[in-house]
């Protein structure tokens, strides 16, 4: 590993970041909301891709939202083929009606750049209501056959209706 | 036009020569089946909705019946083998190459197929007629496909994304695999890889009981000869039985392969012979048995009438 790292330009950096992770991997801290209170918002955003285009999804995603919002990223999954890579941003804005305005433009915004780079919209996080308008693009015109097959098992759609877009 | 036909009629002819162009088209004569060479996804995906237009049996290029009647789909446009993705271990190919063709593209690169696919098949027709290969799950490896193109019997298009895991709801890809030409035309594959000099041991002790079987796996672990995931228990002849897959670069594989020996015989685990461990892994990994009819099966047929409710595509099989 040492030796791949080096060639590809890095350095070593020690074992110190990887024992503060360890340290504190469970040092969760709650500031969503009071943020949220004070006009400001933060959140994540879970997508993953090939190893090939993780840096295009990367470029994509930032250039999208930098005018909105700051924005950073960290891989969270690794695997032979590809990455799980985690955005987060945060923002704010004056009033109560623009950051609800700005916060959904912001997940539009990032969400039509995920899809322009190829990745899928959800690595584990799941869907629910807030990327259910991307499920058609998800999906590469799947989508009609989902809803055949929840109207299979569904035909009244009783069950989480809405959710997964369908 | 509301019964299936049997038989393509001149004009199911020239409407096929027309959706493809006249060379595309190959018509048979005294009973013999039509041959029809799509060369896009589109031109698929037209031809399905022809066929459900004017109700004409399609079947996909493997052995239709004798005698079946209708349009054999002929994938000699889907034969091609792409460049191998190094960057991510994988290769897209069309679903009439043939496995070992593919096989063979990936070992000129340096790999091989994450997971062996039956030779002399079409990547298509072993991807329809089995599920996802089981062994490939073995030791916690990914599966073997990455993602699909099909057209489905309606003529939807389904492009899945590649990528190595998503969350994005039930899993429409494994949906359409294994299905065998039923619910669509498989059109195109991604295929995982993995480097040519990677090499697998496969190894097994026998324990008094269980909780010593246990202890063995928590130390084999702890003193980093595994990993975790990699450790089966099973009970076998009245004994605990622990069996671990190692995998990796051969020099690293024959290290832990080592010190899990030895881990192992500490704990009081006597190895078992390359023959019994070979039976356990099959134990561990059966062979699929025969699914009885359940009520997945009629979830099935039923999402397979809304979509070909004429029962066109590949009618009858099974």
């Amino acid at each position: 590993m040492q030796e791949i790292c080096r060639a590809a330009g890095g350095q070593d950096l020690g074992p110190g970041p990887g024992e503060h992770w360890y340290r504190h991997r469970y040092s969760v801290s709650y500031k969503q909301s009071k943020m949220f209170d004070a006009g400001a918002f933060v959140d994540t955003m879970e997508v993953a891709t090939t190893w090939t285009q993780l840096l295009p999804l990367y470029a994509a995603v930032k250039r999208a939202l930098s005018p909105l919002v700051f924005v950073m990223a960290h891989f969270s999954h690794a695997y032979a083929d590809g990455c799980s890579i985690y955005f987060s941003f945060a923002g704010a804005a004056s009033t109560r009606a623009a950051q609800a305005e700005l916060y959904d433009r912001v997940w539009r915004t990032a969400l039509q750049a995920v899809d322009g780079a190829g990745a899928t919209i959800s690595h584990h996080h799941g869907v629910g209501f807030s990327k259910a308008a991307f499920m058609a693009a998800e999906l590469g015109g799947g989508l009609p056959v989902f809803r055949e097959l929840k109207r299979a098992l569904d035909p009244n759609a009783l069950l989480n209706p809405g959710k997964l877009g369908l | 036009m509301s019964r299936r036909r049997q038989q393509l009629s001149s004009g199911d002819r020239e409407a096929v020569a027309g959706l493809l162009g006249p060379t595309a088209l190959t018509a048979g004569t005294d009973g013999a089946m039509s041959r029809a060479q799509p060369a896009s996804v589109a031109e698929v995906a037209a031809l399905l909705r022809l066929s459900r237009t004017r109700r004409f049996p399609v079947w996909i290029e493997a052995a239709p019946p004798a005698a079946a009647g209708g349009l054999v789909l002929d994938l000699a446009h889907f034969r091609d083998v792409g460049a191998v993705d190094s960057r991510s271990l994988l290769v897209e190919v069309g679903a009439g190459a043939r496995s070992d063709a593919v096989d063979a593209a990936a070992q000129r690169a340096g790999y091989r197929l994450l997971a062996p696919l039956p030779p002399e098949r079409t990547v298509g027709a072993a991807l329809a007629t089995t599920p996802t290969p089981a062994a490939a799950w073995r030791g916690g490896q990914p599966e073997p496909v990455a993602s699909l193109v099909v057209v489905c019997a309606d003529g939807t298009e389904v492009h899945s994304r590649t990528a190595p895991r998503s969350a994005t709801g039930p899993d429409l890809m494994h949906l359409l695999l294994g299905t065998r030409g039923r619910l669509g035309v498989l059109l195109r594959v991604t295929l995982r890889l993995e480097p040519l000099g990677l090499a697998h041991a496969e190894l097994a002790w026998a324990f008094t009981d269980g909780a010593a079987a246990s202890a063995a796996a928590g130390q084999l672990a702890a003193r980093g000869a595994i990993w975790p995931r990699s450790a089966s228990h099973i009970e076998r002849d009245g004994q605990a039985v622990l069996a671990v897959v190692l995998s990796g670069h051969a020099g690293p594989v024959a290290a832990a392969a080592s010190l899990a020996r030895r881990v192992a015989a500490e704990a009081g685990g006597g190895e078992l012979s390359a023959r019994e461990t070979r039976e356990v892994f099959d134990q561990l990994d059966p062979p699929a048995p025969e699914v009885e009819p359940g009520p997945l099966d009629a979830v099935f047929e039923r999402l397979r009438r809304q979509l070909d409710p004429h029962d066109l595509l590949n009618p009858g099989v099974t």
